[in-house]
């Protein structure tokens, strides 16, 4: 029963547990058998008597060998960890031998990683962060469309889907709106009134209380608020005994009955406070007004699609019944959360491809720089390789290097996220949806520590693969110096091409975005924005009953505003320009009638007197308003150039009659006494046709349109907040329980409005010097190698007679040959990219020649420049150095 | 022979532990010792023995080690590691507490009030 003897041989190779457990059993056999005779046992018996002894002899040596099979699992595993931890030291004290290569390979990775990590963690907070609503794949909003563009929602046609509308277990409608909070320092908040079936369709378990019945959206049982948990902190100290109270809005009591959470809402209006929406039985019948936002939540298992068919249904249904208001009419819905961010997409999704191109363009450097370092050590790769090292050995000695310095670049780079992020988050435009929430969470840490290991394995295998295949060459160069190589390396001068490639990639898209932002500098508003400052004062009480109160209270207020000091002239106008959007009316020409659908639209402007000469807009034609024009006299206009255009194309528009606004009984036509020059009320878009009316004969109605409030402006020749101040006190003194709003100097303005376009151009030019920067250090790198490893070579040159010169213009030939081919490929790149940035450009076409000139022409002057050091030190080299080296 | 003791789990593995304090030892001994120790009042099974010193070795409380015998056989010899001494002083520590315990208890003669 001995085992064969080949079995002793397999523990040649290894520890071998098989033969080990046979072995271990085979010497207690003979030491028993040993024992039994000894005693006087016949060795035949005592050998079977040995083995019964032993049991079910295969089950146990099989249970000792799986015992075994662990032991060396697990020693194996320790061992390579141990191996690991010590290359890890070795490597960290290698790299500290070089300190300013790896000093530089850790700060540009640290840069890259970090800036991807920083607009990552934006990203992510916007668009991929799980909404803190339940369900909040299944919230929808909802509109209705117009010949296929999509409008606001008419009450009629909301209280329609609610009865017949299939695919939702909670729809709901909002409309945003503003209130003076009257209950210690007057505040103007923005507010807004929202069905029960709101918070069902966005729904977050209330902080306190409770959200709205549907009783409480009858009139009269509306005086009902949920304050938003800002609010609540800020204004009551968070004190839940507010819950039961009234508040006082607009003058009218209303008691709290809940406070909604933290994380509530996530849109990007901001209100502070919800009252119910209480339409009336005339709301519910009117199908020609449109004026609600809608939101629903899906029932489960009902797609967007699904839910799409089902509103085409009910609006066909809703056609039937109100033929004449459903012309062209339909309905559209929309995922809540790509909704939501539909407008910071292409802003973010631009900005984190930018950062990717510069971690790139920081790999390919210090791939380069690993590179250089595995050419210089290829012998030591060698030596290794024959002295037993396996490749895995070898692979993991260079992807040991690498992660030593993806983890050091990674730690850094958590900083210089940091420090991006709150750059951006101080500069980003307002009202990103999630964007406070960059950073926060663990998602951040897990991405950037995934992005190192990916790029230190990434890293560590270019230049391991590249030691092991140069093994035997190495060996058999024996002890000789390497000069001999060429210095040329095809793998290196392709990641300098790639470098250059990327980077004129960034430096172009920095190009389109300075060039943007230039145009959106020179733009004329329209008027003087210069010491020009705007705040905006709402009579929303019972104790301004009516117009004529109104008009007497504003007036005065603007009599006050013009003694107070510092003000050169001071007026006033109810939506005035870059500070919001201004009100559509439909606009009636004496002797004329249009077409259903051709009517032409106006932009409404209540204005006092003496405005147009504070803005300091051009008067073109004819007078502007003046205190005489009250009313009780004849009734009077002022328009804008391009609706003079618009209404008389051919014809002097003075002394024309049009009418607008007043309701059918009710429609005086208004004499067209002035033309005056056209403004941007949006700073980036083109001028409206605008229609201005003096305050004493502005139609009743049209308070209603900016909820009574009207917004002055004063040019002023002293300090700004001085100026401001005065006019809080000014309207404090008339009425204490008025807030002050909206209160803005006109650079504030013009500045908001280029603020998106104005942080893309800084993001991207830093990341273009930033490239710049990088493609320059590659380009040198290579070179700087290169002509060090071709010393002898350039000895020869020059002792045989090579001038200066043209060693110089050797060098530098090399390098711009990479510059230019990395130039190509970069254009080529870059106008296949363009059109992604095109709707982020202001009247720069994505393709713009000058741009991409001027990129190229720079990164050549960049390429130049890191050339000429290298070439100018190889047209030095002195032959007799050279050759005795 | 004396009646025969089944010992309870894990006490097997503090006796091995025990044994290798005097000397490295392989299978064999180990068992032999341990029976002759308590006066051949406790059997070691080899179905037992071996599985206990594979699993041992695997926690790292002994060493095996291959060493010629004076008969100029190959033996496997297990030692005791400085894990393999904290693991008995622990184990055998507790093991005196049980017994001392439950002795005290059977020895009482004061009926529980």
């Amino acid at each position: 029963m001995r085992d064969p003897l080949w079995r002793r041989y397999r523990r040649f190779w290894g520890p071998d547990v098989r033969s080990d457990v046979d072995d271990e059993l085979a010497f207690h056999i003979e030491l028993r058998v040993d024992e039994l005779v000894a005693r006087g046992m016949d060795p035949k018996a005592a050998r079977a008597e040995a083995w019964r002894r032993l049991g079910n002899v295969d089950a146990l040596a099989r249970t000792c060998r799986e015992i075994d099979g662990e032991r060396l699992t697990i020693e194996r595993r320790r061992e390579w960890l141990a191996g690991a931890w010590t290359e890890l030291r070795v490597a960290a004290r290698q790299l500290l031998r070089y300190p300013v290569l790896a000093g530089v390979a850790v700060l540009t990775l640290a840069l890259g990683l970090g800036a991807t990590t920083a607009i990552f963690s934006a990203l992510y907070a916007v668009m991929l962060r799980p909404l803190p609503y339940a369900d909040s794949d299944r919230i929808t909003r909802v509109t209705e469309t117009f010949r296929g563009g999509e409008t606001s929602v008419g009450p009629g046609q909301y209280t329609e889907w609610a009865r017949r509308a299939r695919a939702f277990e909670a729809i709901g409608a909002y409309n945003p709106t503003t209130f003076n909070l009257t209950d210690g320092t007057p505040e103007r908040v923005r507010a807004a009134f929202a069905t029960h079936g709101f918070f069902r369709a966005r729904y977050l378990a209330p902080a306190l209380g409770r959200y709205f019945l549907p009783e409480e959206e009858q009139p009269g049982r509306d005086r009902v608020v949920v304050l938003s948990y800002a609010l609540f902190e800020q204004r009551y100290a968070a004190n839940p005994r507010i819950l039961g109270q009234t508040v006082p809005l607009n003058g009218e009591p209303y008691t709290v009955i809940g406070i909604a959470p933290p994380d509530f809402p996530v849109a990007s209006y901001g209100e502070l406070l919800w009252i119910p929406l209480a339409l009336t039985a005339r709301h519910k019948a009117t199908f020609s007004d449109h004026w609600l936002a809608v939101y629903a939540k899906r029932r489960p298992g009902v797609t967007l699609a699904e839910a799409q068919r089902d509103m085409e249904r009910v609006s066909r249904e809703i056609a039937q019944l109100q033929p004449d208001d459903m012309v062209d009419r339909s309905a559209r819905v929309y995922d809540f959360r790509s909704d939501l961010v539909a407008d910071h997409e292409r802003n973010l999704t631009v900005l984190f491809g930018a950062v990717a191109f510069v971690l790139l363009l920081s790999c390919l450097n210090v791939a380069n720089l690993l590179l250089a370092r595995a050419t210089v050590r290829r012998k030591e790769t060698a030596i290794r390789a024959a002295l037993g090292a396996t490749r895995g050995h070898i692979v993991r000695h260079f992807v040991m290097e690498s992660l030593v310095l993806a983890v050091a670049g990674s730690v850094l780079a958590f900083f210089v996220s940091k420090l991006t992020l709150s750059i951006l988050l101080r500069f980003a435009p307002q009202g990103v949806p999630g964007l406070q929430h960059a950073g926060e969470g663990p998602m951040t840490i897990v991405f950037l520590a995934i992005l190192s290991l990916v790029i230190a394995v990434g890293l560590g295998l270019l230049p391991a693969l590249r030691g092991l295949r140069s093994v035997q060459a190495t060996l058999r160069m024996g002890g000789r110096s390497d000069s001999a190589q060429t210095g040329r390396d095809p793998l290196r001068s392709t990641l300098v091409v790639a470098e250059v490639a990327v980077a004129l990639v960034l430096v172009a898209g920095a190009g389109l975005f300075v060039r943007s932002a230039k145009r959106l500098n020179a733009i004329d508003p329209g008027f003087d924005t210069a010491h020009l400052i705007t705040a905006r004062v709402s009579l929303a009480s019972a104790r301004y009953p009516d117009e004529a109160r109104l008009q007497r209270t504003y007036l005065d207020f603007v009599d006050r505003l013009r003694r107070l000091p510092h003000v050169v002239s001071a007026s006033a106008q109810s939506t005035p320009p870059l500070a919001g959007g201004s009100v559509g009316v439909d606009v009636s020409v004496y002797g004329q009638t249009y077409a259903p659908g051709n009517q032409p639209e106006g932009q409404y402007h209540t204005v006092v007197p003496g405005y147009f000469e504070t803005m300091r807009m051009p008067l073109r034609y004819g007078r502007t308003f003046t205190a005489s024009d009250d009313s009780n006299a004849p009734r009077v206009v002022v328009i804008s150039e391009t609706l003079a255009r618009v209404l008389w194309p051919n014809e002097r528009a003075l002394g024309k009659l049009v009418a607008c606004c007043d309701d059918g009984a009710n429609r005086p036509w208004r004499e067209v006494v002035g033309v005056v020059g056209d403004v941007r009320q949006f700073l980036t878009r083109q001028p409206l046709a605008d229609l201005y009316m003096p305050i004493e004969q502005a139609p009743p109605d049209s308070w209603a349109w900016h909820a009574n409030s009207l917004a002055f402006v004063l040019r002023t020749d002293g300090d700004v907040a001085e100026v401001m101040q005065g006019v809080r006190r000014s309207v404090a003194a008339t009425d204490a329980t008025l807030p002050v709003y909206d209160a803005w100097t006109y650079d504030d303005l013009a500045d908001r409005a280029s603020a998106a376009n104005r942080l893309s151009m800084v993001l991207f030019s830093s990341l273009a010097v930033l490239a710049l920067v990088l493609a320059a250090v590659g380009i040198y790198g290579v070179l700087a190698f290169s002509v060090a490893q071709r010393t002898f070579e350039m000895g020869i040159r020059i002792a045989i007679g090579a001038r200066p010169s043209s060693v110089l213009a050797l060098v530098t030939r090399q390098g711009m040959v990479l510059v230019i081919a990395g130039l190509v490929i970069g254009l080529a790149l870059a106008i296949a990219m363009s059109r992604l940035v095109a709707t982020l450009l202001y009247q720069v076409a994505p393709t713009d020649p000058v741009t991409y000139t001027g990129a190229a022409a720079l990164l050549v002057a960049v390429g130049v420049l890191a050339c000429y050091m290298p070439a100018r030190r190889a047209s030095r080299v002195d032959p007799v150095t050279a050759l005795r080296a | 022979m004396a009646d025969r003791l089944e010992l309870p789990q894990g006490t097997l593995e503090t006796l091995i532990l025990k044994t290798l304090t005097w000397a490295p030892m392989h299978g064999f001994g180990i068992g032999r010792w341990i029976e002759q120790a308590s006066g051949d009042s406790l059997t070691i099974e080899e179905g037992s023995l071996y599985p206990a010193l594979h699993r041992m070795e695997k926690r790292g409380w002994i060493e095996a080690e291959w060493r010629q015998t004076e008969n100029n056989r190959r033996g496997k010899y297990y030692a005791i590691t400085a894990e393999g001494r904290r693991q008995l002083k622990a184990a055998s520590q507790s093991w005196l507490n049980v017994v001392r315990s439950v002795g005290r208890v059977l020895d009482t003669s004061k009926q529980p009030s």
